[in-house]
């Protein structure tokens, strides 16, 4: 910040003047404002939903769950359980894997260079939903661990098939992304017709298998944002902490090693991060696609490529927009739901063909 | 701080397949030597082997004395800045981001461009002559500016030693020379070390001070432009035989082709007579 | 016997007599039917939104060609192909009024037409229309059969033809006998060649085999009767349809004797309950995510006839609900959908142990239960041990 405001004031009495400034100060704007809009947007998701409960009413809830502080309960009852417990864990949840699936997705498309590159290229989603299927065939539930074994499972399956991914793709010290992404594609290919035996094989438990690689938010609970929360948190953090190095890796790899970047170190720190995050979003609310594609080209197409404001405005773009998809889900219909992921690409797409026709920059 | 190139018996090669034996030259500080030799002679390569891209197969590359194998690539990137030939650049990225990017060796992971970096690159960008391309996005470029922006990056790099690869191919030639006018002024006021990769031998005649012609997987001679650029010379490596002249002006040597076989040497076209015989 | 229309429930002699009245198309999400009758469908993994026409119905056929031809009529020689005429000089109007009167009334009079000229009429005696209104010949007892639904599998079991089933689905249960009957395949994908390898002479069908199965067993002459019972009574009908086919009409109509009679027992006290003393109820299908039984469904119908509100009456067929409508709502019981096996209680356990419920009337007064799903909402005749599980459980006080 320090730096920041020195070099303000130097461009200020520069040759050129504002001419002369880098265009920062307006993108570091628009992530406050962004900033802002989520808290909005969070409290709009908490206030509004299938039953109507009073912005008051709701200010009331929340401040009485506060330590010291003391509400008469003046409200019906359940009315703070739909508050505390159903729809804030649920939004919490959604901000969480927006976030982790739109910054997932620009790190992808950054680290592959490839536009069409989404958190699910390297066989991250398939990886998951066959960890899960395995998980829904075993004997046991695991109900006793809290939030039972198909999130560990899809979880493992995740970090599992990348790690298989990265190995294949490995060709000595190098790891060329031409391979990593063919070799995803590949083996994701593999694990989804495997999956599609197991689930035809699976008999009783199809039921359940199918809903849950629908995916939803509806029954997310404290104890499932806790689990994903760190993962996600972390990851996030580490790839903004190596968003300069990865704007450098833009430029191919021998040039990015020329400028300094650890280029294979790098691959493996932001496909690691990636990975776990894209993997924890994943292991809880199933594969939603379009968010970690579009995201991040939508905040391209606003802000430009630099990735140390992409990634950023990625984060709360994706969280914005996954609380709105989640919020429109579970109130279009009222008191009918409908599935996440048919709301994501049904109001997402129009959105980004209107700001693609709008802003006609180059896009990646 | 004066920061020379050393290559002692260097071989490079790729995948087992030798390109380079028992390469040896150095570049001064100051100096601004010119890599000339056939399509594939390995030019690049050896541009390669002192970025650490490839490391030798045998050998050893030395930058102000120290093996390049030893030092950290960051480091690295704040001893030697290149200029890659032809390069893929992101086309969303602005010129600004491009020419910013070479700052990246100079900053820690948690720092980010401050005032002196920012002035450091509208200065590389006011020499090169391309401040006018910052906000527009490099996808929109022609090959010559986009150019101009690599020599502006390698100059933000703030190095002792610049290596260049085909500075000038995309360029007209009132760009090329403004450019190597550029390089070689740089090179004299702020004592650099430059080595760049020459296909133009007019060029490399004019502007280096010495010339390193590689062919055949050998460095085959190596001194001022007058001794490497000889008619003997140009036969056996390019295969292209009496094509050199004397410049009327300063009588460096000069490299012209001449079409329908007519050679310095050989006015009158004599039908059925072979070439190269 | 044979029925005459008149016999009939009241909405299947709608059908006989004038055409289906309802609305015959309908879109819904692929699990409402294979999902909740018990059976599964395939991998189909994302909730595809189906768009079925179940019948073309000639009437709006006719009718839209009518006003296709007659605007054809008047465009198709002025689109510009005559010399100095266009498609401009038509629509501003240069026919004479007389003249274009005249075109309009011929239009009427074409579409009134078209409109009563009536769909093809019934034959009844030699054949009966099926629940997908399909004509079916009746060709004296059949001693092949195969049924392509547990449900049909119960009714012709009910009906004393367990021996002529020659193969079921993998997924008929009941009664134990279906169980070692020789499988074709699943519910939504037997396997035809397998069908045909039984040389049947009955196959029961569902309406989920209308698009594709059935087509291909009609061209090998196979006689296919399509049973698609949505309420109570359809289910009583879908009973004697079976029973005329099969040569067994008068047992199906001393079953559903039987059950119209268990039927009214309970509607006769529970139609004299008034609304607001009408527990409130809820059935959970599933649970992850929440889905619960909405209007059109077995277990509504259930329900509303034992003496119960449905909660989820607002939303149509199987639907996913958001929890906190359920907490809002605060039903007075919770059904839960269970069947045997491993893991399957599942939404039981939920609804019985899940903490954001806790507040719920239903589950502070321990009024949480498992249903048997196969039985409730199987159209099978077991449809009325399930209403009068439904009413035991919503009005102990009533029904013993």
């Amino acid at each position: 910040m320090n730096r920041n405001a020195r070099h303000a004031s130097h461009a200020a009495g520069g040759v050129s003047g504002a001419e002369r400034a880098i265009p920062w100060g307006n993108r570091r704007c628009s992530i406050v404002c962004l900033a802002f809009g989520l808290l909005f947007i969070v409290l709009l998701a908490l206030v509004v939903g299938s039953v109507p409960i009073p912005l008051a009413t709701t200010i009331k809830i929340l401040f009485s769950k506060l330590p010291f502080v003391r509400v008469e309960p003046a409200w019906r009852a359940g009315t703070d359980i739909i508050i505390t417990e159903i729809r804030m864990p649920r939004i919490m949840m959604a901000g969480l894997v927006g976030a982790a699936l739109a910054v997932a997705g620009a790190a992808y498309q950054g680290l592959f260079r490839n536009p069409l590159a989404d958190p699910y290229l390297i066989g991250v989603a398939q990886g998951s939903s066959l960890g899960a299927v395995v998980g829904f065939m075993l004997p046991v539930t695991g109900r006793a661990l809290g939030t039972g074994i198909i999130p560990l499972f899809a979880f493992a399956g995740a970090l599992a098939a990348t790690a298989v991914v990265y190995l294949l793709a490995r060709q000595g010290k190098t790891l060329p992304v031409t391979t990593l992404i063919l070799a995803g594609v590949a083996l994701g290919s593999l694990l989804t017709s495997i999956m599609s035996y197991l689930i035809i094989s699976s008999g009783d438990k199809m039921h359940s298998i199918v809903f849950w690689l629908m995916g939803s938010f509806s029954l997310t609970q404290w104890s499932d944002v806790r689990m994903i929360f760190g993962y996600i948190v972390i990851g996030t953090v580490v790839i903004l902490i190596f968003a300069r190095p990865l704007n450098v890796m833009q430029l191919d790899d021998e040039q990015a090693q020329q400028l300094g970047v650890n280029v294979e170190k790098m691959k493996l720190i932001l496909l690691g991060a990636a990975t776990l995050i894209t993997a924890s979003a994943v292991s809880f609310v199933g594969a939603i696609g379009f968010v970690g594609i579009i995201i991040p080209h939508a905040v391209r197409l606003i802000w430009g490529a630099d990735y140390r404001f992409l990634l950023p405005l990625s984060v709360l773009s994706g969280a914005i927009f996954l609380i709105l998809t989640d919020l429109i889900a579970r109130t279009a219909l009222s008191p009918a739901e409908i599935p996440v992921g048919v709301v994501t690409a049904l109001f997402g797409a129009p959105f980004f063909l209107y700001i693609l026709r709008k802003k006609r920059r180059v896009i990646f | 701080m004066a920061v020379d190139i050393e290559l002692q018996g260097v071989s490079l090669g790729y995948r087992g397949r030798l390109v380079l034996t028992g390469v040896d030259f150095t570049v001064g500080a100051g100096e601004l030597v010119g890599l000339i030799g056939p399509n594939g002679s390995g030019k690049s390569t050896i541009i390669r082997a002192l970025t650490r891209i490839i490391a030798p197969l045998k050998g050893r590359v030395l930058i102000a004395g120290r093996d390049v194998l030893e030092i950290p690539r960051q480091e690295l990137a704040r001893l030697i800045g290149v200029v890659p030939q032809m390069p893929l650049l992101p086309s969303a990225f602005t010129g600004l981001e491009i020419v910013l990017m070479g700052r990246n060796p100079h900053l820690g992971l948690f720092e980010h461009e401050g005032c002196g970096d920012v002035e450091i690159v509208w200065k590389a960008m006011d020499l090169t002559g391309t401040h006018e391309l910052a906000r527009r996005s490099v996808g929109e470029l022609s090959g010559g500016q986009i150019q101009s922006l690599l020599i502006a990056r390698a100059l933000a790099q703030e190095t002792h030693v610049i290596l260049l690869d085909e500075p000038t191919a995309n360029l007209d030639i009132g760009r090329q020379i403004e450019i190597l006018n550029l390089i070689k002024r740089l090179c004299r006021e702020k004592n650099l070390a430059v080595l760049a990769a020459v296909h133009d031998l007019n060029l490399a005649s004019q502007y280096c001070d010495r010339l390193v012609l590689i062919g055949d997987g050998v460095v085959c001679r190596e001194g001022t432009p007058s001794e490497v650029l000889t008619a003997e010379n140009i036969g056996t490596v390019y295969g292209a035989h009496n094509c050199v002249y004397t410049h009327p002006r300063n009588g460096l040597p000069v490299v012209l082709a001449t079409g329908n076989g007519h050679t310095a040497a050989d006015t009158a076209y004599r039908p059925g007579e072979r070439m190269d015989s | 016997m044979t029925r005459e229309p008149g016999d009939l429930p009241g909405y299947w002699k709608k059908n006989l007599e004038g055409g289906d009245k309802r609305p015959n198309r309908e879109v819904g999400f692929f699990f409402r039917r294979n999902m909740v009758i018990g059976h599964k469908q395939g991998p189909v993994l994302a909730a595809q939104i189906r768009l079925r026409t179940r019948r073309f119905e000639p009437r709006v056929g006719t009718g839209a060609g009518a006003v296709l031809l007659w605007w054809l009529s008047f465009t198709v020689p002025r689109m510009g192909f005559g010399p100095g005429r266009s498609r401009k000089s038509f629509l501003e109007g240069g026919m004479n009024p007389v003249r274009r009167f005249s075109r309009f009334a011929a239009f009427i009079l074409l579409f009134i037409l078209a409109s009563c000229s009536k769909p093809e009429a019934p034959t009844v005696g030699s054949s009966v229309r099926d629940q997908l209104g399909r004509t079916v010949p009746l060709k004296g007892a059949p001693n092949r059969i195969v049924s392509l639904a547990p449900s049909n599998t119960e009714i012709l079991c009910a009906l004393g033809l367990s021996d002529s089933i020659a193969a079921v689905t993998t997924f008929d249960n009941y009664p134990p006998e279906a169980l070692l009957k020789p499988k074709v395949g699943g519910f939504s994908d037997p396997s035809v060649e397998q069908i045909i390898s039984f040389s049947p002479d009955l196959v029961l069908a569902a309406p989920i085999h209308e698009t594709h199965l059935i087509p291909q067993l009609e061209a090998k002459a196979i006689t296919v009767l399509a049973l698609a019972p949505r309420t109570l009574e359809d289910v009583l009908h879908a009973i004697s349809l079976v029973g005329q086919v099969t040569g067994r009409s008068e047992r199906a109509h001393e079953i559903v004797a039987g059950m119209e009679k268990r039927i009214r027992a309970i509607t006769e006290k529970t139609d004299k309950i008034s609304p607001d003393k009408k527990p409130k109820v809820v059935y959970l299908v599933w649970h992850e995510p929440l889905m619960v039984s909405g209007s059109g469904t077995f277990h509504d119908e259930l329900i509303r006839k034992a003496g119960g509100t449905n909660i989820a009456a607002n939303v149509r067929e199987y639907a996913f609900i958001s929890l906190e409508t359920v907490v809002r709502e605060n039903p007075d019981i919770i059904m839960a959908g269970v069947k045997m096996g491993e893991g399957r209680d599942a939404p039981l356990k939920f609804a019985r142990t899940d903490l954001r419920l806790r507040d719920v009337s239903a589950v502070r007064k321990n009024q949480v239960f498992g249903i048997d799903s196969d039985i409730s909402s199987r159209a099978g005749p077991r449809i009325v041990d399930a209403l009068e599980q439904f009413a035991g459980l919503i009005h102990p006080e009533s029904f013993k």
